[in-house]
């Protein structure tokens, strides 16, 4: 069986993969990217931007009682 | 009441507007494709002007299948569409033209091959706005011509055509090379 690319590791914790996207190549709105290697900074921007294959983890607030 | 809101058309100071096509594109055969997503129907319920010209959700692709990569030669390209038919009944006709340098068995291939099989490409214009040539009712046609040139004032290559009935409509997902699970 094939491994498939994982999401960059520099997104760990902070974006993961939209459904049905993989890590790979994409030419989206002028942008060129594969994210299995994208850097934080540029996925940053690609979130802002609007990009349909990342999705922003967030960060759950901690409530002490 | 109108059937949609129109919307005012402006080109507002600094819009980035460069011709012609970029230099890798993408294509797939209909066949690699288990649901297609076409355009909004100017009639149908909900339709807006920009979902009557774009593609807004990505094709699904069979497993391990994706867009391949076509590359072409920098400003020798270009992705055109011409109104036509009678009034009353008008619609368009889809042209992408694009070259690709040098002489590989792999083209000539795809030439031959492209004859019998539908297909769709995605052309990617200057500015990555990608256009999508072909539809479920009309495939791409892919036509090929190949020439050496001459030695010193001349390209080695081939000249690609792409041409469908229907529109261009812009395909906001952008190209996809990554192998579907």
């Amino acid at each position: 069986m094939v491994k498939r690319p994982q999401l960059s590791p520099a997104l760990t914790g902070k974006f993961k993969l939209a459904k049905n996207a993989g890590a790979g190549e994409y030419h989206w709105k002028g942008y060129q990217f594969n994210l299995s290697t994208v850097p934080l900074d540029l996925a940053e921007v690609l979130a802002a931007a609007g990009c349909p294959y990342l999705v922003r983890i967030k960060n759950r607030k901690t409530t002490r009682p | 009441m109108p059937p949609l809101d129109t919307v005012d058309m402006l080109h507002g100071d600094g819009s980035y507007n460069p011709g012609g096509i970029g230099t890798v594109h993408g294509y797939a055969l209909l066949s690699a494709i288990i649901t297609l997503q076409a355009p909004a129907k100017p009639d149908a319920v909900g339709a807006t002007l920009a979902t009557i010209g774009s593609i807004t959700t990505a094709h699904v692709f069979a497993a391990d299948q994706c867009m391949k990569k076509i590359r072409s030669t920098e400003n020798k390209g270009s992705v055109k569409v011409t109104a036509g038919g009678e009034l009353d009944g008008e619609n368009e006709r889809s042209e992408f033209k694009f070259n690709y340098p040098g002489s590989k068995a792999e083209l000539d291939g795809l030439r031959a091959f492209m004859r019998s099989n539908d297909c769709a490409f995605f052309a990617k214009e200057a500015d990555g706005t990608v256009r999508q040539i072909g539809s479920a009712e009309f495939p791409a046609r892919l036509s090929v011509n190949y020439g050496t040139g001459e030695n010193n004032d001349a390209y080695r290559g081939y000249e690609c055509t792409v041409k469908a009935f229907g529109p261009a409509p812009i395909y906001t997902p952008g190209l996809n090379f990554v192998p579907a699970e």
